[in-house]
């Protein structure tokens, strides 16, 4: 991969008076929001993908930056830009809060990065049905507090709650930590609207569920801006759950405790959390409470909604661990967690001169423990000194996610950047090979593309064949999931 | 620029804006680059010489009003728009 520097791209003046395209651009946006100083697109060269961190903290685009930047203010106006853009033959990119953890708001190639933020209104909450209706823009976390004083909540809690939009929530297909009781953004969109790359308008009415033909609304959900841009979607919504309990159960092993956790979900309970972590990432959560001493691995357990509802599921769910050799314990670790849980931490290593990045792959239960054996000897060989945990959260009646964490000193770039492709390389190939997916709930974005296409096998081509019909100038974020 | 304040200011370049949640959604331009990690970044930059400062810089690190309220949800309880405001009072002076 080669890098763009800040300082080679800064006095790159772009002269607009002598573009045929700058006036039926403005004509669409206005002036105003077309974004053309340097000093101003720079914000949208890098999202909260590792790589790009590494690569601005020395002064490089992680791949290049966009060539403009507009900010439409309507569904007609995305519209526009899009017809615009297929004439014009420009990429386009789709840019929400630019949380994406794998690069899948960059522009790869030098085209109109789409900022949706003035696209953030929550247009309608239908309580009778447990329905609302939101703009692609909005923030999450906004979202979510909105739908809380009406006593309602999504459920969607992703740990960049705070930091993320709804449409990136929806485009990348995620998940958030309360998944095991709510579902996964996918179970809660049930409608969206959508301009799509030949600049058409899409509406995927809203209802229960339909057998009318593939779903239509599932080629937009996880498509990162390949397939069109989502402008709304109206999601499911719940009351406010009567009651939260918390539990912090310790298990000497992570085997026991997942054959626990398997069985609490093949058992057909919800948890709301469920989270298991291995011995090093509890350590730091329960070195102050010594009954948990002979228990290295937590396991954290909380359980939401009707009360009633609550005491059976959490009192069975306590009875499978206690089973399986768990104590409980002091719930303070949960708590502490509950606080802090939507302060992704990324920066904190970069500021001390370190890379993180994190794995979470999903594979069935039979797969989950050689996975996470493999992809930790895999890590360790590229370097013994890496830190290198998991976690599993977001357990299904199958099998669940493993999300592994990897951290190293990262003085130089180029260095740095070896070790990341040699770790990321090792790890796909593991869970490729236990026949996982590369991706949870963080998506593709640019990264992982090479990898998807492993997974997918045929079904990548299936969704270039796609991709080729509906966008033939190839312009709707082109080098996203591995696509033209 | 003292090393403490230039320190927060690396901090949050690299900060995923945790604070975006007090961003105003109205009256405000809803614009990536008045965001608090991408201001502080053009702070760090130009402090670490990665980019040079310039007409333009100096107008982008005036665009502090979504900042200024995001600060107010700052985790870390920093004032970086504060240090902003030092940085270029700074640098217009020796330029």
């Amino acid at each position: 991969m080669t890098s763009v520097s800040m300082k080679e791209r800064q006095y790159q003046t772009l002269d607009l008076s002598t573009q045929p395209w700058f006036q039926p651009l403005r004509n669409i946006v206005g002036e105003e929001n077309i974004i053309t100083r340097f000093s101003e697109k720079l914000a949208y060269g890098r999202d909260r993908w590792p790589r790009s961190n590494l690569k601005y903290r020395f002064g490089k685009f992680p791949l290049t930056d966009p060539y403009l930047v507009v900010v439409p203010g309507t569904y007609e106006e995305v519209s526009d830009l899009v017809k615009f853009a297929n004439l014009y033959k420009m990429p386009l990119v789709p840019f929400g809060l630019g949380s994406g953890g794998l690069g899948g708001a960059l522009p790869v190639l030098n085209g109109i990065t789409i900022d949706l933020k003035r696209l953030n209104k929550l247009l309608q909450i239908d309580e009778v049905s447990g329905l609302a209706t939101v703009q692609a823009g909005m923030n999450g976390a906004l979202f979510e507090a909105a739908l809380n004083k009406r006593r309602f909540t999504c459920g969607h809690f992703p740990q960049s709650l705070t930091i993320s939009s709804v449409g990136g929530w929806i485009a990348c297909r995620g998940a958030g930590q309360a998944s095991a009781r709510y579902g996964k953004i996918e179970d809660m969109v049930v409608g969206l609207r959508a301009v799509l790359p030949t600049g058409k308008l899409l509406e995927v009415r809203s209802v229960p569920r339909r057998s009318a033909g593939p779903s239509i609304k599932d080629i937009l959900v996880g498509s990162e801006g390949t397939m069109g841009i989502i402008l709304e979607g109206t999601l499911r919504i719940l009351p406010y759950p009567e009651i939260e309990t918390v539990h912090a159960i310790g298990f000497k092993d992570y085997m026991t405790a997942l054959d626990a956790l398997r069985r609490i979900m093949q058992s057909e309970l919800r948890p709301a959390v469920v989270r298991l972590y291995d011995e090093l990432e509890s350590r730091p959560k329960i070195a102050e409470y010594p009954e948990f001493a002979s228990h290295p691995c937590l396991c954290m357990l909380t359980f939401a909604g009707v009360r009633e509802l609550v005491e059976v599921e959490e009192r069975l769910a306590l009875k499978m661990c206690r089973e399986a050799g768990g104590i409980e314990g002091n719930p303070e670790p949960v708590h502490k967690w509950l606080a802090t849980r939507y302060e992704a931490l990324s920066h904190k290593p970069i500021f001390q001169g370190q890379m993180m990045d994190t794995v979470e792959i999903s594979a069935r239960w039979s797969a989950l423990p050689i996975i996470y054996e493999e992809m930790r000897d895999a890590v360790l060989a590229v370097d013994p000194s890496i830190h290198c945990g998991a976690h599993w959260s977001h357990l299904y009646t199958d099998g669940g996610c493993m999300y592994l964490t990897f951290k190293y000193d990262a003085p130089e770039e180029e260095p740095a950047e070896v070790k990341h492709n040699n770790i990321s390389e090792a790890v796909m190939e593991v869970c490729l090979k236990h026949g996982g997916s590369i991706s949870h709930h963080h998506g593709i974005g640019y990264f992982r593309g090479p990898w998807l296409k492993e997974e997918l096998n045929t079904g990548h081509d299936l969704l270039q064949t796609l991709k080729d019909g509906i966008d033939c100038n190839h312009i709707m974020n082109p080098g996203k999931l591995g696509l033209k | 620029m003292d090393k403490t304040k230039a320190d927060e200011i690396r901090f949050c370049a690299f900060c995923p804006n945790l604070c975006r949640t007090n961003y105003p959604t109205s009256g405000i331009p809803q614009r990536e680059y008045m965001a608090p990690s991408a201001l502080s970044y053009i702070g760090y930059a130009v402090l670490n010489g990665l980019l040079s400062y310039d007409e333009e810089i100096a107008d982008v690190l005036t665009k502090l009003e979504a900042f200024d309220e995001c600060k107010k949800a700052c985790l870390y309880g920093y004032d970086i728009p504060s240090h902003l405001r030092t940085l270029a009072a700074d640098l217009k002076a020796k330029n």
